[in-house]
C-alpha cells in the first residue's frame, strides 16, 4: 500500500518514524475489519503485507518493503498526474498510474519478473488535493475532498487536504475499506447475510481442467411468428472476444452458438392490463427453461468433461409478445433476464413491434439490436463467476466510484479474485476429493491400492503445497496453476479404473461362494456335537442311575 | 450411349457448379419421395440436406446446421460418415433393386457405419472409437460396441469408392475407370482412390432399432417433427412397416487440400428415412391378378395431416414417382405415354447445360399425350392433391414419370393430402437387378459348417423385364467384356467364425469353377482372435447367362469365453450382411424437367433428385446370418462350485466322525447293554418320548444356552468385523 503526499519541510528520520506509525495503524484498522469474519474464498485471509511510501516531489521514503517485492517508483508528483487530476478524468488518471507504475517499478535485483509480481500488489493513493488545500476550509482536520475512485487495474486513489497532520482516522478507514471490501473481496458486503455460493466464490463455473464452453443459442419460440437470426461472428468478434482474452489467465473458455426454432417456454405469463405487457412471475421462473424442447445440450464429444454454460436469448411467440419477468419483490426486470447458477443464464429479446410477420421471412438480428442482450449477458457472466452486478459501480453509502472495465467486464483486480477462488476452490476440491478417498479405502479394507495411485495423491499434495506457498507470496498464476494440478491429480486418484471395478464386488459375494461348502460342513459339526451330548448325557446318566438303585429307570 | 453418358455428366456437373455457387449460405431442404410398390405397399422416402458452406470462409457458427454434427465433423475430422439404422429387409424381388434409391437407401438390418477420417494412419483407431463412442451418446445406440476393432474391418478395395463423389463427377475419370475396368488395371486405382487405412466399417446386425434412435436424429432438423414434411412422421406408422431405414450420412471437403472435381467444396449432411408401408385399406379378396391396388393418401397413411412447409427449407417438395415399368403398362393401356426419346437426345441444345435441365417449351408440345392433366385424372387412377409440375424420370431401362407437389408456407390439407386412388387393378414388376442374392449355412453340428452365397439369375424366360435387362446388358457389355459380368463381393466374418479360404469354392450353374478363371482379384484379411474380424473382398467375372452361381467357403466355430458371450446366447450369433456389388450396372436416373402448372413457378432444384441423379453401382445386401455357437451351461461355474464343496464336506464329515468315534468305550457300552440295542432311530423316539417332563431338562436348557450365548457372539462378532 502506498501513500502519497506532499510534505513541505522534509526531515528524513521523522518522516521514515511517521510512515511507520501510518503503517502500522492501517494494518490494525485492516485488521479490525477482517477479524471475526468468516473467511471468503478469494480474500487474502490474513497474510498481507502493507507498504507505505510518501512522495513529496523530490524526495520520497518508503517503509515496510521486504526484501525482494516490487517498489512504488518516485517521481509521481513530477509527472502530470495532477493536471489530470485537476481535469477530473478519472478513466485518463487510472491509465496514467497503470503506465507509470508499469514503466518504472523497479524490480529487484534477482527478485520476482515484474508480470507475476504486479498481480497481488494493489495501490491506495491519497492524494493531496492542491485546488481545495487553498480554500483552506479545516485547520486541523483533514477532509477527503473527493470520492474514492477504484480503476481498472490495481490503483484506487482519493483526494485530501489538510494542513498539518500527517495521516488521518477517515483516511485509514477508507483506506481500509477500500482495501478489504474491494481488493480483497470484490465489493461484497462483509456483513451482508445474503451471499449466495457464487459470491462466496466456493463455485466457479469451469470444469477441472479450468475449461468452460459458452454455449449461445437463440430461440425462436414460434417461427411461424417471426423468424431472426443472427451473425454470431460479429458478435462473438464485439462482445465476447475482449472478454475471453481478459479471462485468459483463470478460465479457457470456448464460444458456440445456435439457432433453434419451435421452442417454446413452459412458463405462464399472465397478460397485465395495468402494465400492457405479458408477466412472469418470480415463482415461475424454474419453469422457464423447457428441457424437452430446448435441445441446448452440446456435442458431448467436443464437451467432454468440460463445464458448459448456456445463454438462452428467448424470443417469445407473437401471443405473449412484449415479456417480462417480474423480480421477486413484484417489479419488472430491468434486463429482462435470469441467471441460474452453474447452468446460465436466459435473456428475453422483444421484437420491436409485436405484430406478425406473415411473410415468413428471415429476419437478421444486427449488431445495435443484440448490443442491450449482449450486456446483459455479459453482467450475467460476471454473476455466475460471482462478481457483484456491474450496476453497483457506485456505492453511494461509501462514496466510492469503481472505474467499470467497458469493454472486458473484469477489471485487473477482480481477474486476481477470481485467480485467488480458482485457486482455493480447487484446493478445497482438492481436499474433499482426497478425504473421501481416503474415507473409501478405510471402509473397504480388502481393496487392492495399486502404487500408482499412492503416487498420483503424493504429487497431488505436493502440488497443494506448491500451492499454497505460491498464493502466499503473491504468485496467483503460479497458486493457480498448481491447485489445478492438485485438484486434477486428485481426481485421477479417485476415478482409477482398478478402484472402480472393485467398488462393485462386495463382501455378500463371498458368503455366496462359501456357503455350500460351510453349510455341510457345519451339519457335521452340529451331528457330532449332538452326538458327543448325547453320549454325555447317557454317561451321566448311567452313573446318577447305578448310584441311585432304588428307584427304577425311566425307560424300562 | 456415349451421348448418352457424355451428356448426363455435362448435366452433372452443370447441377453442381450451380449448387457450388449458391452454397455461400446455409441451405436445408426438406423433400418426400412416394412411390407405388408392385407389391400394394408404398414407398415413402424423406429426404432432408443440410449444405455449408466452408468452415475457413463461413466460421464456426450456423443457423441452421445442427451443431453436434458439425462439432463431430471438426473433432474427428470425418470426410465421409454414413451411419444407418434399419429394421426389416429390403425386398429386392419385389420392391426394385436397381434404382438410385434402392442402391442409396437399402440397408442390411441392424446398424451400420462406415466413415473415412483425414487423420494420419496410425490415429485413425483411435478417432474410429471416439467416434462410435460420441455416436452413441448421440443416437442411443450401442455404437460404442464398434470401438473394438474386433467387429471393425479396414475394406481396401470395396465399395466405398462410389461414394467418392470426386471420381464420378467428371467425364474424363468415369471414362477412365471404365477403361481401366476393361484393362483390369482397377484394382490398382481404386486402392488409390480409397485413402486406404483411413477407411473403417463396422455393423451391428443384432441392434434394436426404435424411437430412441429417430428423436435424436429429428432433433438435428430446424424444425424437428414440429412442422415440415418430418411432421408427417407418426412413430406408430413407422414402426410397424415392412422395412425402415434411418440414415445419416456425411460429406466434408473442408480437410481436403485441393478440391475434387466438380468444385465441390463445404459439409453436406444428408438425413434420409425410407419406408415401406402398407396401406391400411385391406384389399378385396378375389383373384390375385385382378386385385385392385390398395389407394392411399398422406393421411391414410401416416394418419397425420401436413399443414405446411418447415419456414426454413430453402425448398420443399413431395413426389410421386411412377416407374417405368408402371408407365410402360399405362402405355399398353391406352393412357398414351408413349416412349419417346426425351429432349436432351435431340443433341440440338447440350451447347447450353442449363437448359437441358428445364427442357424448353416445343419439347413439351414433343411429349403430346404425357401431361398433367392426364396423369392426374385417368381411367387407371386418380391422383389427389394439387400438383405443381411434371418431369419426366430417364433410366437405361425406360422412362418412369414424377410428380412434383411444391408445399406451401401454410397450406390447406386438402390440397397437399398427396394420393393414389387405383379404379382398375394393374399388375406391374419391378426394375429388378441382374442377380438375387441369398446366404445361408451348410452343415450341422458345433465344429463347424460352411456359408453359401447363392446367386440367382432374375432373368428368368418368363416375363418381359428379362427383355430390358437383356438390353441393357448387351448395353453395358459393349464397354466390357462380352457376356461377362463383374461381381464384387464384401463380407466381413467375425473371429469366432473362422473361415478357410483355401476351401472357397465358386460353381456356376452347378459346374465347379477353377479359382484363377472366375476370380479376377481377391484380397483377404484372416481373423485374428479377439482382435481383428476376417475380412473377405473378391472380385469375380461370371457369365451373364449364368442362372446360379454359389460361391462356399467353410469355417471352424471358435469357442467364447464365458465372459465374451452376449446377453441369450443361445439365440446365435449374427453375422453382419454381405455386400454385392454389379460394377458394370449403373443406377442412374435423369430428371427431365417437363412443365408446371401456371402460377407455381419454376421447379426449385431439387437435392433429392441432384443426389438420385448421380451414377452409382448398383449393390445388393445379403441376409443376416444366425450361427448357433456352442454356448456353455452358464450356471456351471456355480455347479462345479457347489459340487466340489459338498464333496469336501462329506470327506470332513467322515473325517470328524472317525476322530470322534470312541470305539473301545462303545463296545463297553453295548456290552453293558447285553441285549442288542434298539436301532437309532427307536432309540431316539423312545428317548423323546420318554423324556418328556421326566429328567435332566435344566441340563439340556444348560448346554442351549451356552450354544446359544456362543453363536450369538460368534455372529455379532462377524457382523461387527465385516462393518
Amino acid at each position: 500500500m502506498f501513500l502519497k503526499e506532499r510534505s513541505n519541510d522534509w526531515n528524513e528520520t521523522s518522516v521514515v518514524e511517521d510512515l511507520e506509525e501510518a503503517k502500522i495503524r492501517i494494518s490494525k484498522a485492516i485488521h479490525t475489519v477482517i477479524e471475526g469474519k468468516d473467511f471468503l474464498y478469494g480474500g487474502c485471509g490474513k497474510s498481507y503485507i502493507v507498504m507505505v511510501s510518501l512522495d513529496a516531489g523530490e524526495k520520497c521514503a518508503r517503509v515496510g518493503v521486504p526484501p525482494g517485492f516490487p517498489v512504488w517508483p518516485c517521481g509521481l508528483l513530477r509527472s502530470k498526474l495532477s493536471y489530470l487530476i485537476q481535469k477530473d478524468d478519472s478513466n485518463a488518471v487510472d491509465e496514467f498510474l497503470f503506465n507509470f507504475s508499469r514503466e518504472s517499478y523497479i524490480d529487484p535485483p534477482g527478485g520476482l519478473s515484474s508480470n507475476f509480481s504486479e498481480s497481488g500488489v494493489y495501490t491506495v493513493l491519497s492524494i493531496k488535493d492542491l485546488g481545495h488545500s487553498e480554500l483552506g476550509l479545516m485547520k486541523d482536520n483533514a477532509r477527503i475532498t473527493s470520492r474514492a475512485v477504484i480503476g481498472k487495474y490495481r490503483h484506487s486513489w482519493f483526494l485530501t487536504c489538510r494542513e498539518n497532520t500527517f495521516i488521518t482516522h477517515e483516511e485509514i478507514s477508507l483506506m481500509s475499506n477500500i482495501v478489504v471490501k474491494f481488493f480483497m473481496n470484490g465489493g461484497i458486503d462483509f456483513n451482508s447475510n445474503e451471499i449466495s455460493m457464487e459470491e462466496r466464490g466456493e463455485t466457479l463455473p469451469l470444469a477441472a481442467d479450468g475449461k468452460a464452453i459458452l454455449s449461445f443459442s437463440l430461440l425462436n419460440a414460434e417461427p411461424r411468428d417471426w423468424l431472426f437470426d443472427w451473425n454470431f461472428k460479429d458478435l462473438e468478434l464485439r462482445f465476447l472476444e475482449p472478454v475471453l482474452q481478459a479471462l485468459q489467465p483463470i478460465a479457457d473458455l470456448k464460444v458456440e452458438s445456435q439457432v433453434l426454432y419451435y421452442t417454446p417456454s413452459t412458463a405462464q405469463s399472465t397478460w397485465e392490463p395495468t402494465l400492457k405487457k405479458n408477466v412472469v412471475s418470480f415463482d415461475r421462473l424454474p419453469f422457464f427453461v423447457n428441457a424437452n424442447e430446448w435441445h441446448l445440450d452440446t456435442s458431448s464429444a467436443a464437451a467432454g468433461r468440460s463445464k458448459v454454460l448456456h445463454f438462452a436469448i428467448y424470443i417469445p411467440p407473437a401471443a405473449e409478445c412484449p415479456l417480462h419477468l417480474k423480480r421477486q419483490d413484484g417489479s419488472l426486470s430491468e434486463t429482462n433476464g435470469f441467471t441460474s447458477p452453474g447452468w446460465g443464464g436466459v435473456v428475453i429479446l422483444n421484437p420491436e413491434s409485436c405484430n406478425k410477420n406473415l411473410d415468413g421471412s428471415i429476419q437478421h438480428l444486427s449488431l445495435d439490436d443484440m448490443e442491450p442482450v449482449m450486456n446483459v449477458i455479459l453482467a450475467q457472466t460476471r454473476a455466475l463467476f460471482g462478481l457483484v452486478a456491474a450496476s453497483s459501480v457506485y456505492n453511494e453509502e461509501e462514496d466510492i466510484f469503481c472505474i467499470p472495465a467497458s469493454n472486458t467486464a473484469f477489471s485487473d483486480w477482480e481477474l486476481d479474485i477470481l485467480l485467488r477462488r480458482r485457486a482455493s476452490a480447487d484446493v478445497a476440491s482438492f481436499a474433499s476429493t482426497l478425504r473421501s478417498l481416503s474415507h473409501l479405502v478405510q471402509s473397504l479394507p480388502n481393496m487392492v491400492i495399486k502404487e500408482e495411485i499412492g503416487d498420483q495423491v503424493r504429487s497431488s499434495l505436493s502440488a497443494a503445497a506448491d500451492a499454497e506457498h505460491n498464493a502466499s507470496s503473491g504468485l496467483y498464476h503460479a497458486a493457480a496453476e498448481a491447485a489445478r494440478k492438485a485438484r486434477s491429480w486428485a481426481e485421477e486418484a479417485f476415478f482409477q479404473p482398478s478402484i472402480m471395478s472393485l467398488l462393485y464386488l462386495p463382501l455378500e459375494h463371498h458368503f455366496a461362494i462359501y456357503t455350500p461348502f460351510f453349510v455341510p460342513v457345519l451339519l457335521h459339526i452340529v451331528l457330532a456335537a449332538f452326538k458327543e451330548f448325547k453320549k454325555y448325557h447317557k454317561a451321566h446318566r448311567n452313573l446318577w442311575s447305578s448310584s441311585s438303585n432304588t428307584s427304577p429307570s425311566a425307560g424300562k | 450411349m456415349h451421348v448418352h453418358h457424355y451428356v448426363t455428366l455435362l448435366l452433372l456437373a452443370s447441377a453442381l457448379a450451380v449448387a457450388a455457387q449458391d452454397t455461400e449460405e446455409e441451405e436445408f431442404s426438406e423433400e418426400l419421395l412416394l412411390r407405388p410398390l408392385p407389391d400394394g405397399n408404398v414407398l415413402a422416402h424423406f429426404h432432408f440436406a443440410h449444405q455449408l458452406p466452408p468452415t475457413i470462409q463461413y466460421g464456426h457458427h450456423h443457423v441452421l446446421f445442427p451443431k453436434a454434427i458439425f462439432q463431430l465433423v471438426q473433432k474427428f475430422r470425418i470426410q465421409e460418415m454414413e451411419l444407418s439404422f434399419t429394421q426389416g429387409r429390403w425386398n429386392y424381388n419385389k420392391w426394385g433393386g436397381v434404382d438410385p434409391l434402392t442402391r442409396l437407401h437399402a440397408k442390411p438390418a441392424g446398424v451400420e457405419l462406415w466413415a473415412t477420417f483425414a487423420v494420419p494412419d496410425d490415429q485413425t483407431d483411435a478417432t474410429w472409437g471416439n467416434l462410435t463412442h460420441a455416436l452413441s451418446g448421440l443416437f442411443c445406440a450401442s455404437l460404442n460396441f464398434l470401438e473394438s476393432t474386433v467387429m471393425v474391418a479396414k475394406p481396401a478395395h470395396t465399395f466405398f469408392s462410389d461414394y467418392g463423389m470426386e471420381r464420378k463427377t467428371s467425364a474424363v475419370s468415369l471414362d477412365e475407370s471404365v477403361k481401366q475396368e476393361t484393362k483390369g488395371e482397377r484394382k490398382l486405382k481404386a486402392g488409390e482412390f480409397l485413402r486406404q487405412g483411413r477407411v473403417r466399417y463396422g455393423a451391428l446386425p443384432r441392434e434394436a432399432v426404435c424411437t430412441e434412435n429417430l428423436t435424436p436424429w429429428l432433433k438435428l432438423l430446424p424444425c424437428r417433427d414440429k412442422a415440415g414434411l418430418a411432421a408427417l412422421l407418426d412413430r406408430p406408422t413407422i414402426y410397424k412397416g415392412l422395412y425402415h431405414s434411418l440414415r445419416l450420412y456425411i460429406r466434408c471437403y473442408d480437410f481436403e487440400e485441393h478440391r475434387g472435381v466438380g468444385n465441390q467444396k463445404g459439409t453436406l449432411l444428408q438425413q434420409t428415412l425410407t419406408l415401406v408401408i402398407a396401406p391400411s385399406e385391406t384389399p378385396i379378396p378375389g383373384d390375385v391378378k385382378q386385385r385392385l391396388q390398395p389407394s392411399w393418401s398422406l393421411s391414410s397413411l401416416f394418419g397425420r395431416h401436413l399443414t405446411g412447409r418447415c419456414l426454413l427449407a430453402k425448398s420443399s417438395a413431395i413426389f410421386l414417382e411412377f416407374e417405368a415399368p408402371l408407365v410402360e403398362k399405362l402405355e399398353q393401356s391406352g393412357i398414351g405415354i408413349k416412349r419417346r426419346n426425351f429432349c436432351v437426345l435431340d443433341g440440338k441444345s447440350s451447347s447450353n447445360e442449363f437448359d437441358l435441365l428445364d427442357c424448353s417449351a416445343d419439347v413439351i408440345k414433343d411429349t403430346g399425350p404425357l401431361s398433367l392433366s392426364i396423369l392426374k385424372e385417368n381411367d387407371i387412377f386418380k391422383v389427389t392433391g394439387t400438383p405443381s409440375s411434371l418431369s419426366l424420370e430417364g433410366a437405361a431401362s425406360g422412362n418412369g414419370v414424377l410428380v412434383t407437389f411444391a408445399i406451401p408456407k401454410h397450406g390447406r390439407h386438402h390440397s397437399l393430402n398427396v394420393g393414389l386412388t387405383w379404379k382398375v387393378p394393374m399388375t406391374w414388376s419391378p426394375v429388378r437387378g441382374p442377380f438375387r442374392a441369398t446366404r445361408f449355412l451348410v452343415g450341422s453340428g458345433n465344429a463347424r459348417g460352411a456359408i453359401a452365397l447363392v446367386l440367382k439369375s432374375n432373368h428368368s424366360p418368363t416375363g418381359h423385364l428379362m427383355g430390358l435387362q437383356w438390353k441393357k446388358s448387351s448395353e453395358s457389355e459393349s464397354l466390357t467384356r462380352a457376356d461377362m459380368i463383374t461381381v464384387t463381393l464384401f463380407q466381413v466374418v467375425p473371429w469366432y467364425i473362422r473361415l478357410y479360404f483355401h476351401t472357397l469354392q465358386v460353381l456356376i450353374d452347378e459346374q465347379p469353377k477353377s479359382f484363377w478363371e472366375v476370380v479376377r482379384w481377391m484380397q483377404v484379411v484372416p481373423s485374428e482372435d479377439r482382435k481383428s474380424p476376417g475380412v473377405m473382398e473378391m472380385e469375380l467375372i461370371i457369365p451373364y447367362n449364368a442362372s446360379v452361381i454359389t460361391i462356399i467357403t467353410e469355417f471352424d466355430k471358435g469357442f467364447l469365453r464365458i465372459d465374451e458371450h452376449p446377453p441369450d446366447a443361445n439365440r446365435g450369433f449374427d453375422l453382419p450382411s454381405a455386400l454385392l456389388g454389379f460394377p458394370s450396372e449403373r443406377s442412374e436416373r435423369h430428371y427431365y424437367h417437363l412443365g408446371t402448372v401456371k402460377g407455381s413457378g419454376p421447379a426449385p432444384v431439387s437435392a433429392l433428385l441432384q443426389e438420385l441423379q448421380k451414377t452409382k453401382a448398383v449393390q445388393v445386401y445379403t441376409e443376416v446370418l444366425l450361427v448357433p455357437l456352442a454356448t456353455p451351461d452358464f450356471s456351471m461355474p456355480y455347479n462345479v462350485i457347489t459340487l466340489t464343496c459338498t464333496v469336501l464336506a462329506l470327506y470332513f464329515g467322515s473325517l470328524l466322525n472317525v476322530l470322534r468315534r470312541r470305539i473301545g468305550e462303545e463296545e463297553r457300552l453295548a456290552s453293558m447293554a447285553g441285549d442288542p440295542a434298539p436301532s437309532k432311530l427307536e432309540r431316539l423316539l423312545s428317548r423323546l418320548l420318554g423324556r418328556f417332563g421326566v429328567t435332566s431338562t435344566a441340563k439340556i436348557a444348560k448346554v442351549l444356552k451356552v450354544v446359544l450365548v456362543v453363536a450369538i457372539g460368534a455372529t455379532l462378532n462377524h457382523y461387527v468385523s465385516n462393518s
